[in-house]
Formats: structure tokens, sequence, C-alpha cells
């Protein structure tokens, strides 16, 4: 479960806020889309859930460890995907996923499996002994969630991770989700492809200027628009400002 | 092909580089907080101590250039040379400094750096895209050329008159010396890429021609001193007038060598200024216009090698390669990440372990050609001394103080570096694992160079009891204190793995502050034990080392707190 609880952050003192006052709730089990333009706060929020940013002020919990008290600990029960899959370029890709492994601990039988069974799904299994150097964006990708998933986190976020992505390939990575999900993990993630927060998300929060604009179901968002024909785009395009400036554009 | 092009490119690589940055202690990363006038203060007088150790240290180097120089000048009106024979002697030096580095960087700079696939695909020529990489490597490589020419040009306006030859001629010395080197040394470059063909052949070829050239540079320079020896009678020694016909007649054979230094050195001249001058612009021109030529003709194909067959060639090699999934501690896969680091870039492994082989080539030549014996012997003299021992311990840590491969260690993560932020792993961690590659690359070297340099000049092997736990304190101190400088502020935007070291001012502070460190050691024990005794110069040693290992032990924890957790 990811609760947080007024968190607000800036870049510089006086400036503008990144993200103003956030507050949310994801429990366990449930698919979270995370919507908003760029610039919106999006990644700010997810570098301060893993840990690359502080919060200036709030707080953020992951099953029940506050990330200011316990950042080590918050950050085993968590799964990573960055939105640029920068990895280390010289190392194969089984060298950094041995890498990630050894770092959170995983045995060497468990993550024989894991890898296996990871590189099988996104069919990259005859690619492990490549340097990453040699890896298309979309094969970093696939690689990136791997390790993400490689000490079988609590918790799985993801920025952007269907950028780059094959439609195989990112069908798969929506199945992924859909089953981490069942097996009661928490799946956090931010899109701008309104079709798969529809198609997956049970809930999805919109986020505009760094504050959270809305936040719930799908059918409860849709519902909010009370018109025939309402979806996730409009209302998505309505709430960010941005559909007058679209529709006076076409 | 349009030089305002050229000129748009170099502009475009450097935007965003700010001389006040590099002199600025803090974290890029941090957000800009108001702070109190004390924090303010304390911050701007570390900024201060650290430029005040790095200034002293050079300037130290700066003023050991400056004394052979003086030495040299005074040699060659002895000789009937004239003036400017420190400037022949400084050209030729820093022409081969800017060599050997820009050989050691090169293909970095010209083939690798992260800008390279949007240049090639925006409409410039081959030949602007590689006169602007050139020019950046010159840029890169104009520090090493002026820390070696301005004393000689100090030096030549001290002990001969003024002149408004003088004035075009040292402009000239300082803007037009580094064009010829660097333009050879992109040849070079650009033919070892060409022979090592795809994947790591390229890096195997320019590590045999980097020891290659620093086993010519060594035969060269002991060829002369046997020649010297072998030449120069006890008759010419004694009686002034013969050594100084000798020396006239072997300088003259010396400069026939180094036309380019001499048209360079004659520019100061007034008598010769006018023709030397253009001799030297046009030849330096020339020569960079030839290369720019040269390396344009075949730079699609290289690039593009870099690019992708690179790439093939490492798939075609691992295809049947069955993975392992062998665990190791978290210490040891941060340490070994370090290492996969370092050798993901040529410009990496020159500059931290490259660094650490050249005296065991250099004694392996020596060896070679049975010079060992004499410098043994030549350094009989000295060894009667009780501190000699605390000499050889001193330029042996000099020798290891003097690296970057702490204080660049976070930049040299890059991007990747805020991931780090994303493991679970405690800031100490990451410093053990770094303290790990640190002692590996400089601490074994310095129990080998112990090792040889007790043999070499005969000292007892009991030394070894106080010269191994010395370097390996100082080892250590130096790792933290690299590693807190590192950390505080990471230069992780860079475009070019060489930017990551040469252009980070974190390697420049740690170098100057290990120096400066140097200096109080052996100076306080020199004092101590000239007026007190041995025990009180030990003590004061061991003293300063505990201190330097608290404080920076210190000083690294805090930083490692801020920077990963």
């Amino acid at each position: 479960m990811i609760k947080i609880t007024g968190v607000s952050k800036s870049y510089s003192e006086g400036a503008k806020p990144a993200v103003s006052n956030l507050s949310l709730t994801v429990e366990s089990g449930q698919i979270f889309g995370f919507l908003g333009p760029n610039g919106a706060g999006k990644s700010t929020t997810i570098k301060m859930i893993v840990g690359i940013l502080r919060q200036d002020s709030g707080t953020i919990e992951v099953n029940g460890i506050d990330n200011m008290k316990n950042p080590v600990g918050i950050k085993k029960l968590i799964g990573f995907v960055p939105d640029e899959p920068n990895l280390y370029e010289k190392m194969t890709a089984i060298r950094y996923l041995n890498f990630i492994a050894d770092i959170y601990g995983v045995s060497e039988g468990v993550r024989k499996e894991r890898i296996e069974r990871y590189s099988k799904l996104f069919e990259i299994d005859g690619n492990l002994g490549d340097e990453l150097s040699s890896f298309s964006h979309g094969m970093k990708q696939k690689i990136a969630v791997i390790a993400a998933c490689i000490h079988d986190p609590e918790v799985i976020i993801l920025d952007e991770p269907m950028v780059g992505l094959d439609p195989r390939s990112s069908f798969i990575m929506k199945d992924l989700l859909s089953k981490l999900a069942k097996e009661n993990k928490t799946v956090f993630f931010s899109t701008h492809v309104m079709e798969v927060a529809e198609k997956i998300c049970d809930r999805v929060g919109i986020i505009n200027h760094g504050e959270l604009v809305a936040e719930g179901s799908v059918a409860e968002l849709k519902a909010r628009q009370g018109e025939a024909g309402a979806s996730l785009e409009k209302l998505f395009l309505e709430l960010t400002d941005s559909s007058d400036v679209l529709s006076e554009s076409l | 092909m349009k030089v305002s092009n050229i000129f748009l490119v170099i502009r475009a690589f450097f935007s965003g580089v700010k001389l006040k940055d590099f002199f600025s202690i803090g974290s890029n990363d941090q957000k800009k907080k108001k702070r109190s006038i004390a924090v303010k203060a304390g911050k701007g007088l570390v900024a201060v101590l650290l430029w005040l150790c790095m200034i002293i240290g050079f300037g130290s180097f700066m003023m050991m250039f400056g004394f052979t120089f003086y030495s040299v000048e005074s040699l060659g009106h002895l000789t009937g040379h004239g003036a400017g024979l420190s400037v022949v002697l400084a050209t030729f030096a820093s022409s081969l400094m800017v060599f050997i580095f820009g050989f050691m960087t090169g293909t970095d700079v010209l083939y690798k750096g992260k800008d390279i696939a949007l240049l090639r695909s925006l409409p410039l020529t081959e030949g602007e895209v590689i006169s602007s990489r050139i020019l950046i490597l010159l840029v890169y490589l104009i520090p090493i050329h002026l820390a070696i020419v301005i004393p000689a040009l100090v030096v030549l306006f001290i002990v001969n008159p003024f002149s408004l030859a003088s004035i075009t001629g040292s402009l000239i010395v300082l803007l037009i010396t580094p064009l010829v080197p660097a333009a050879l040394s992109c040849i070079l470059t650009m033919t070892t890429c060409r022979v090592g063909g795809r994947g790591p052949g390229k890096l195997v070829v320019q590590m045999v021609v980097f020891c290659a050239m620093l086993v010519l540079l060594s035969l060269f320079q002991v060829g002369g001193m046997q020649y010297f020896s072998a030449n120069l009678s006890m008759e010419d020694i004694s009686n002034m007038g013969g050594l100084i016909a000798f020396l006239s007649v072997n300088v003259d054979k010396v400069l026939r060598f180094v036309p380019t230094c001499l048209w360079l050195a004659g520019s100061l001249v007034p008598s010769s200024a006018l023709l030397d001058s253009v001799l030297s612009i046009v030849f330096g021109f020339a020569v960079f216009a030839l290369t720019s030529w040269l390396l344009s003709v075949s730079y699609v194909n290289l690039a593009s090698s870099f690019e992708a067959g690179d790439a093939r060639s490492r798939k075609s090699k691992t295809k049947n390669v069955q993975p392992e999934y062998r665990r190791r501690s978290v210490m040891t896969a941060l340490a070994l990440r370090d290492w996969d680091i370092i050798r993901g870039s040529s410009s990496f492994l020159f500059e931290l372990i490259g660094e650490s082989v050249v005296p065991l080539l250099l004694m392996t030549v020596y060896g070679i050609m049975g010079l060992l014996d004499d410098i043994s012997m030549g350094v009989g003299m000295l060894s009667q001394f009780d501190f000699f021992p605390l000499i050889v311990c001193a330029v042996l840590l000099l020798m290891q103080g003097v690296d970057m491969i702490s204080s660049t260690s976070a930049s040299r993560e890059g991007k990747t570096f805020p991931l780090n932020r994303v493991y679970p792993v405690d800031g100490m961690v990451y410093v053990k694992a770094k303290l790990v590659v640190h002692l590996i690359a400089t601490a074994v070297p310095y129990v080998i160079y112990c090792v040889m340099a007790l043999a070499l000049f005969r000292m007892s092997i009991w030394h070894i009891a106080w010269m191994l736990p010395l370097g390996f304190a100082f080892s250590v101190a130096m790792c933290f204190e690299g590693l807190a400088i590192d950390f505080n502020k990471p230069f992780l935007t860079w475009k070019n793995p060489q930017q990551a070291v040469k252009q980070n001012a974190n390697g420049l502070k740690s170098m100057g502050l290990a120096l400066f460190q140097l200096l109080i050691l052996g100076g306080g024990f020199y004092l101590l034990d000239r007026f007190i005794g041995l025990l009180a110069g030990a003590g004061w040693i061991a003293a300063c080392l505990a201190v330097m290992l608290i404080v920076s032990w210190h000083f690294v924890s805090k930083a490692a707190e801020a920077a990963y957790n």
C-alpha cells in the first residue's frame, strides 16, 4: 500500500512547487494510473516515492514504512522502472540483472528462476549475454522491468513504462501488471496513454500543475462528466485546461 | 566548410559550463535553499581553502618547471644559443604531453561523444564536425600546455630584455604550439581505431600503442643519458670551457630534431621574429587543416562503427554463452559495477588505471637498459641521510595521491547516479565499495613500488614495516577526501566521458589537497626531526594521519548520507 499525505516539493526556494499538497492512497492489489500533462509533477511524485528526491513536507508511507524514517527499509519493498532506462552500458544484460539481484540480496536459485521466467516472457532470453550498449530503447526498457521485478517487490512503480515498447511487448507488460495486482502487489504507474489507463487501472489520478485534480475509478470519473459518450481522454483534457486550446488549434 | 558552423558546434558543446561552478562547493542537485550567513561563509571558506591547496600544490610544480627552465635559459646564453632555449624545451615538453594526453582521450572526444549522433543528423559536413571535435580536444589539452609553457615564458621575460617580438611571440607560443601535437594525436587515434577494427580490439590496440609510446619515451631518455655519460670525459667535466663546448655542440645536434620548437622560440627573438612567426603559424594551421581533411575522409565509417559495429560484434561473440547467476555481496557488486564503469570508457581507463602502471613501465625500461644499478649508485650519496627512506616514501605517496579515482567516482556514473538512491543500500556501503576500488588501484601499486624501491636503493627490508601502514592510511584518507568532494558536487551531466575526469574540478581539488597534505606531513617531519628528534617527527606523521582519517571519515559519511539516502 502506498499512502501519500500532504506532500509538497519545489525545486528552488520561492518557486512554484512541482508538487503541492498531494494526498492519495493506493491499496494493495490495485493498479493505479497516474495521469497528467508534461511537467505536471508525475515524475517528481514518483521520484519522491522511490527515494530519488525528498519531499519538502508531508509523509510518504509504503506498507506502513515512512520514507524519511526508514529510507532503506522502504526501498526494499519497491521495484522501480524509470522513464529513461539509463543502464550501465558496458555491462551485459545478465550482469546487470545479477547486480540488481545482489543489491536486493536475491539468492542464486530464485534469481535464476525469475530472470529466466521474465526474459522468456519479454522474449529477450537470447540477448542476456549481450552488452546493454547494443540494446534498443525498448529492449533496455524490458531489462529495466525485469530488474524491477527480480526481488518480487510488494510495490512496483513505473514511470511511463509503455514508451519504446512494441505493441506485443506493451500487451505483455499490461498483462504482467494485471498479474502482479492479482498477487496483491501494489502497482503505480504514470502514463500518457489513456487507453492503457482505461483498460487496466483500478483507479486513476490526474495531476495538473502539481495538484491532484481528480481521483477515482475510471467509471467514477466518467460518471463525473455526466454526459453520454464520456471518456477519460475528454475528462483529462477538461481537467488539464487543454481542451479549448486543442479545439481552437484544430 | 563553414568556420561559423565549427564554432557554433563548439559553443553548443560547452554551453552550460560555467567557470563559477568550477570554483563552488555544494551539490548541483541540491535545492537552492536560503542559507544563513554563517553557513555561506563556512562553505566559502572551505572553497577558498581547497583552491588555496590546489594553487599551492600546482604552483610548486610550476615553480619546479621554472627553475629547470631558468637553468636551461642560462645554459643557452653560455653556449651561445642566445635567448629562447628554455622556450624550445618548454614547447617540446608541452607538445609531448599534449600528444600523449590527446591520444589518451582522443577516441572519446572524436568518436564517442553523446552528441555525435545528433551532430551527424544535422546538415553539417564531416569536415565541420571533425574540426570542431579536434578543437574541443584542444580546449581540454590547453591547461597542460599552459602549465608547462607559462613558466618558460616568465623565465624568458626575467632573463632577457623586453621587446615587442617577445609579446607577439608569446602569443604565438601560447596559441599555436598545441595545434600540431593535438592534430598528430588525432591522426594516431584515427589510425589505431581503424587498425583495431570493431569491438574491444580498438581499446587493446590503443593500450598497446600507449605503452609502446611510454617505452619509446623512456628509451629516448635513457639513450640520451647513456650518450652523455659515454661521450663526456672527466676532463670535460673538470674544465668549464670544455664542458660548455661539449654542451654547445650537443645542444645544436638536439635542436636539429625539433625545428618547429625552434621556430616557436625564434618568434620571441627580434632578429628572427617575423620569419619564425610566419613559419609557426603557417605550419600549425597547415597541419591542422590536413588533419581535419584526413580525419573527415574516414569519419563517417568510424563514427558509424562506434555507433553500431561494436554492438554487432559483441552480440555475435556472446550468442552461445550460458548466463551465470552467481551471487555476490552488495559491496562486491558495487565495486564490480565501478570497475564496469571505468572500463566503459578509454578515457577512464587511461586516466585512472594507466597512471598507476606508468612507473612500473619506466622501471622495466630502466631495468632492460641496465640503468637501475646506475640510478641506485647515483642516489648512493643521498641514501646516507637518515631521512632518505622518507623521501622515497614521499615520492611514492605523491604518485599515489595525485590521482582522480575517488574524486571523480560519483561523477563517472553520470546520469545513472541518481538511481543509487533507489537501491536499499546505506550510503556507507557505497563508500566502502569505492574504497575497495581505490585501494586496488592505488595501494596495490604502492606496495609493489615500495618493494621495488627498497630493492633498488638497497634499503633495509624493515622499512616496509612503516612504509606500508603509512601508505595505506594516506590512501584511505585520500579516498575519503576525494569521495567527500565528489559526493558534494558530482558532475553528472557530462556529454563525453572525458569531461567527467578532465573537466571535473573535483579531481583537481582532491589532487591539490593531497599535495598540500603531503607538504604539511613532510615539512612538519623535517622540522621536528631536525630540531627535536626522529621520534617527534614520526609522532607528527602519526598524529596528522589520525586527524586526516577522522576528519575525512566525518566528511565522507555526511556526504554519503546526503548523496545516497
